[in-house]
């Protein structure tokens, strides 16, 4: 057996693909960089079959690193980095890639493709900064100034070439097209990622090594997720059911684990001022826009308030129109339309001039919805002792129910 | 529309010109929408889909509709009666520049608001769109919406498949919407005193610079400005302007403090201002206190970014699918005709003279005032005063549609002709 498993494992370090075609991949480089089509592209030419990946024992630890791959994006949302010190590491690191991604396949869970995905990007992330890091380093022991373009930056550009981003320079920064840059940074929140407090120059984003890498892994965990699930055949599943049930099970935990998503009764004093502000100022019957009154029906059918009890807070106003308003609230509530419609984001909220007296809590970097703020608002510090706890947020409950 | 009569008639014109006049067509349009809305009837005919040109041309001269809309989406399936069954496959990026919110507009004489709109639009075109962002002008198609404004569409392949959220931002960044002064204005800590073994931290900003992008440049751009304006006035006067711009800041800001500020910005320190310094030396740090440096920072958010803010409609730039006036399509509340323009052209548009259909005619048709207008149409003044006068029947569609006249109905020789 395990001369057949260095045999194999002979035949893989031995041929180096050769770089004839500018290609950026050895072995050690798809292992870091599995995702890499290139990286695929050397696991077919060495002739590695799934079917084979999944039943013969020369392949036994790279999937046992497959299935860890799985697990550590159940348990911690990130993939752990392995050293990958010989070609040994390398190929088996390569392999379990996957092997990781015939897992996640069979589990079929499709908000976990996604952490999964994230999962994958965060450790590309980490390796591609230390790419940067390391070529900073060699040039400072070289004993020569940095120059503009390392070839760890070099190596990034390539990475995000192949996913299809394009970089330029202008004036000497790193540049990319301001559509590219709205379409890979829409996941992140983060006011100094908007649009407006980019340094933008004729359509294009000065951006930094880091903000790069930034985008590298977004565009890495949205190829991920575009790619799975893959199509499994019975064998594969047949051979993978216990690994699968394990981290099926894994998962189970992990989700039970999560607060609750329940927002419980609905507590006035737990709202956002911006919802405060459009509750007012609908019971007041002043003229409240459109957008200010989808968001307030939105998040009030989200927090579990019915049609009715809606309809009814709103009757106070002064030009209330029944059949016109439950008509509107059906529509945001999906009764009528069918689709189930949020409260907009923060954002959202400010383009459309109904982010009201932000409070301390609103101006936070990482507050980005208003049913965050009630999420955070209900919750106590935690403390000991669970009995504390539940008393405080009955009472609060209690104190600001609608 | 107030009387049969009426409407007969502006039917009529608008037939007129749908025969005569040719049709711009939207690039895809076999992918599109199209809406229309009638002269007697109240709801909106939409989910319509048009093979050719000549198709739609046909409905237009039969059906002679008050308004025509048509989608900046393509669909698989325009024609589908479900939005989720016509399959969306890219949109343009629509900017709708109204006098509803364009500000300090709505409440001008139509002419006027018209024409604050459009040095609005000037901005959005010149600085955003073909500045910043970098689109050029062939994929900018810049329309007259017939009513209180203009829209601009954008078709640059690039622009098509961005999402909502992604126009969004968009819109963000042309109206300065969540502008961070601390990217503006980078804070870097520094240590300041020192007492035994303690260190007070201050912090620095730094001034942006003239070549910077995006609002970085614009607020440089605009301190500049503030500064020369500051400067063309007394002493006295420029004071009363810092202190009529900082009532609307949240801060309670005395004139202490704008005396402060003042003299920071422009007494002369071996012959070179603050404002001096801060110009040739790009530093921010010309300021005596911190309170000076603060309520500068105030000035410059209500000021410069107040003043060169953009102005959409956003919630029409985000919408997706979204239903527009086709351009060379009539407006059934004025009469106008939207009219497509190019940038060089709309310098010089004037919608009382520009959209005016041709096929319009020019013949005398009695209408009843419902009180004194004046105004101008094509090269004409009208001063018209309650109660018949005798206009041509271009300028009766105009004051029929804006419901400020109606058909006289003892002379009806003009309708059974």
């Amino acid at each position: 057996m395990y001369v057949k498993s260095n045999s194999q494992v002979i035949v893989l370090t031995a041929r180096f693909i050769s770089d004839a075609a500018g290609g950026i991949v050895d072995h050690k480089t798809a292992a870091r960089y599995p995702f890499l089509r290139e990286a695929a592209e050397l696991l077919k030419s060495e002739g590695v079959t799934l079917e084979g990946l999944i039943s013969d024992r020369a392949y036994e630890r790279a999937r046992t690193l497959g299935k860890d791959r799985v697990l550590e994006a159940v348990e911690f949302a990130k993939v752990v980095e392995r050293p990958i010190a010989t070609e040994t590491d390398a190929v088996n690191e390569l392999l379990s890639y996957p092997v990781a991604r015939m897992l996640v396949s069979c589990l079929g869970d499709e908000k976990f493709v996604h952490r999964y995905a994230i999962a994958e990007a965060k450790l590309a992330n980490a390796r591609l900064s230390r790419e940067i890091e390391r070529a900073k380093e060699r040039s400072a022991k070289r004993g020569r100034m940095p120059p503009s373009g390392n070839d760890g930056v070099d190596f990034v550009m390539k990475v995000a070439d192949e996913l299809g981003l394009e970089i330029s320079s202008v004036d000497d920064f790193l540049a990319v097209d301001f559509t590219d840059f709205l379409r890979f940074s829409s996941a992140i929140k983060s006011r100094s990622w908007k649009l407006v407090n980019q340094d933008v120059r004729n359509g294009k984003i000065l951006i930094n090594e880091g903000r790069l890498i930034r985008l590298v892994e977004q565009m890495i965990s949205d190829r991920i997720i575009s790619e799975l699930p893959l199509p499994v055949n019975d064998t594969i599943i047949q051979a993978l059911a216990d690994d699968v049930e394990e981290i099926r099970q894994q998962l189970e935990v992990k989700r039970a684990e999560r607060p609750e998503r329940d927002f419980g009764r609905v507590s006035i004093v737990r709202f956002p001022p911006c919802m405060k502000k459009l509750l007012e100022m609908i019971r007041a019957g002043e003229n409240v826009p459109h957008t200010g009154r989808f968001a307030i029906v939105a998040f009030l059918h989200t927090l579990g308030m019915d049609s009715d009890t809606i309809l009814s807070t709103f009757s106070a106003s002064a030009d209330f129109d029944e059949s016109k308003s439950r008509y509107q609230i059906q529509h945001i509530t999906g009764e009528i339309s069918g689709t189930e419609y949020t409260p907009p984001e923060c954002s959202t909220m400010k383009s459309y001039g109904i982010c009201y007296d932000p409070d301390s809590l609103c101006n936070k970097e990482w507050m980005g919805h208003p049913l965050k703020y009630y999420r955070l608002k209900g919750r106590r510090p935690r403390k000991r002792g669970d009995d504390v706890k539940e008393e405080s947020s009955r009472s609060s409950a209690r104190a600001g129910r609608l | 529309m107030a009387s049969d009569a009426s409407r007969i008639f502006v039917t009529k014109q608008f037939a007129l010109h749908y025969r005569d006049a040719p049709l711009t067509m939207p690039d895809r349009f076999g992918k599109r929408e199209f809406g229309f809305m009638f002269f007697d009837r109240r709801f909106m005919m939409r989910h319509m889909a048009f093979p050719s040109r000549a198709a739609l041309k046909k409905y237009l001269v039969e059906n002679v509709p008050a308004h025509v809309y048509y989608s900046t989406a393509y669909y698989e399936k325009p024609d589908a009666a479900k939005m989720k069954d016509k399959n969306w496959l890219a949109a343009d990026l629509l900017f709708d520049l109204d006098a509803d919110h364009v500000r300090g507009a709505e409440d001008l004489p139509y002419e006027q608001m018209l024409e604050r709109v459009k040095g609005e639009v000037k901005r959005l075109l010149d600085e955003f769109l073909l500045g910043d962002l970098g689109f050029e002008q062939t994929d900018l198609n810049i329309v007259f919406s017939g009513g209180r404004g203009y829209h601009v569409h954008v078709r640059s392949p690039k622009a098509l498949r961005l999402s909502s959220h992604e126009r969004r931002e968009i819109v963000d960044y042309v109206t300065g919407t969540d502008l961070d002064l601390d990217w503006v204005f980078p804070v870097t800590p520094f240590e300041q005193r020192r007492f035994r073994d303690r260190a007070g931290l201050e912090y620095k900003r730094t001034m942006p610079k003239s070549e910077d992008g995006g609002w970085r440049g614009r607020i440089r751009s605009g301190i500049e400005d503030l500064l020369v304006e500051l400067e063309s006035l007394s002493e006295e006067d420029a004071k009363a302007r810092i202190a009529d711009v900082l009532k609307e800041s949240k801060r309670d800001i005395g004139e202490k403090t704008i005396d402060g500020l003042y003299a920071d910005l422009f007494a002369k320190r071996r012959g070179r201002s603050g404002a001096d310094r801060m110009r040739e030396d790009d530093t921010y740090e010309v300021f005596s206190e911190k309170r000076h440096s603060e309520a500068f920072l105030s000035l410059v958010n209500l000021r410069v970014c107040g003043d060169v803010k953009g102005e959409t409609d956003e919630p029409v730039t985000s919408d997706v699918r979204r239903l527009i006036r086709l351009p060379s399509s009539l407006h059934g509340k004025t009469g106008f005709e939207v009219v497509p323009l190019t940038r060089d052209e709309l310098d010089s548009f004037d919608p009382f003279v520009d959209a005016i259909p041709r096929a319009f005619e020019e013949t005398s048709v009695d209408v009843r005032c419902n009180s004194s207008i004046s105004l101008g149409l094509r090269d004409q003044r009208f001063e018209l005063e309650e109660g018949v006068n005798q206009v041509p029947a271009y300028a009766a569609v105009h004051l029929i549609c804006r419901n400020l006249a109606s058909i006289d109905n003892s002379h009806t020789k003009y309708l059974s002709a």
